[in-house]
């Protein structure tokens, strides 16, 4: 092989190696997408927690006190 | 304990005397119990029921008078004593669970033992109806208020499927369908605020339909000892304004408990009369 192909040769597979090293930096717009997914599931996931420390937050419904109205008594 | 009191004294209306009860005691509790505070407790609903023994002379009493089986009463004692207890840290938390297990179990089993799973079910509604009402739960209020009346309902349905059966033989009283009957009534009653309890059209069709006052006269005739029912009949007939069913519940009243004479008499877990807005008509108009 002569020192001219050889340099060519030479060229063509920094060429390569350099389009293989940006495919892997760059994202795929499929992972792109999922991504995209992910994010308004992580947001769910927040907007539940707050709403479970809202609700743990509310006060729990009081018992009705026994002589306070005058319900009917349940006879067994 | 009104209703220990008010088993005793069915009890002692069918025949039974202080020895048979001491008798029928002995044969399932050895030691016995302590004879003075017992008889004691038996003259007046308001003595303090005998310490050492009251929750076995409820579970005794419940043995010898009902119809259902010890499995199903067992349960009804187990929840009974969660929801009596005032500390409880999550009372609504064993309701449900005890509701989801309820589901399956009254699916199986004799018809007696499906029925009073039933009778619990409509309990653990019923129970409920002033804590959602005070809360101001209306969508909640009004399904627990439509579950109790059905599975109250359907309860009735399997007793009277069971008094029917030739096999089962089932010796259910006429108290025991009044007491289910009544129990759908506080459905309806429990639900609405005492304020309205007097103008709810759904409420007197009810009472009417289910020929309570008559009911209740004719449970008062055979056990002129259940304040209760009086004071139940009392406070429907003031409702309605029948002048003279006020008299007469008013009369049953004092006949069971002399005390019931000074209106402000207020018995255990129950409102004097005089402070329920309920009996205010009956109070204007005829005591």
């Amino acid at each position: 092989m002569s020192p001219v192909r050889l340099f060519i040769a030479f060229i063509i597979s920094l060429l390569l190696i350099s389009c293989a090293v940006d495919y892997q930096q760059e994202p795929a717009p499929e992972r792109q997408t999922q991504q995209q997914q992910g994010k308004p599931a992580a947001s769910s996931i927040e907007q539940e927690s707050r709403e479970a420390v809202q609700d743990a937050a509310e006060p729990a419904l009081k018992r009705a006190p026994a002589d306070d109205d005058d319900d009917m008594l349940r006879l067994d | 304990m009104a209703n220990l009191y008010s088993k005793i004294h069915r009890l002692k209306a069918q025949g039974w005397t202080w020895d048979e009860f001491l008798h029928q005691i002995s044969l399932i509790y050895p030691p016995g119990i302590d004879e003075k505070p017992s008889t004691g407790f038996t003259v007046s609903h308001t003595a303090k029921p005998p310490d050492i023994s009251a929750r076995f002379w409820s579970s005794f009493m419940t043995s010898v008078s009902l119809p259902f089986p010890a499995s199903a009463e067992a349960l009804i004692g187990l929840y009974n004593r969660q929801f009596n207890n005032p500390r409880h840290p999550d009372l609504a938390a064993e309701q449900q669970a005890l509701s989801i297990y309820l589901h399956e179990a009254r699916q199986y089993g004799p018809l007696l033992y499906r029925a009073r799973l039933y009778w619990l079910s409509g309990n653990i509604q019923l129970d409920q109806l002033g804590v959602f009402r005070k809360n101001g739960k209306l969508r909640q209020l009004k399904t627990a208020q439509q579950q109790g009346i059905e599975f109250y309902q359907q309860s009735l349905s399997l007793l009277e499927e069971a008094q029917q059966n030739t096999e089962i033989q089932a010796d259910i009283d006429a108290f025991t369908f009044y007491k289910l009957r009544q129990n759908m009534l506080a459905c309806y009653l429990n639900a609405l605020t005492p304020e309205t309890r007097s103008e709810s059209s759904k409420l007197l069709e009810y009472l009417e339909a289910c020929d309570f006052i008559c009911s209740t006269k004719q449970v008062l005739a055979a056990e002129p000892f259940q304040w209760l029912p009086a004071r139940n009949g009392l406070r429907f007939s003031s409702l309605t304004h029948n002048a003279e069913d006020c008299r007469w519940f008013y009369e049953a009243m004092c006949i069971a408990n002399k005390a019931f004479t000074d209106l402000h008499y207020s018995p255990e877990n129950t409102p004097s009369v005089a402070s329920s807005i309920e009996f205010r008509w009956a109070i204007e108009n005829v005591l």
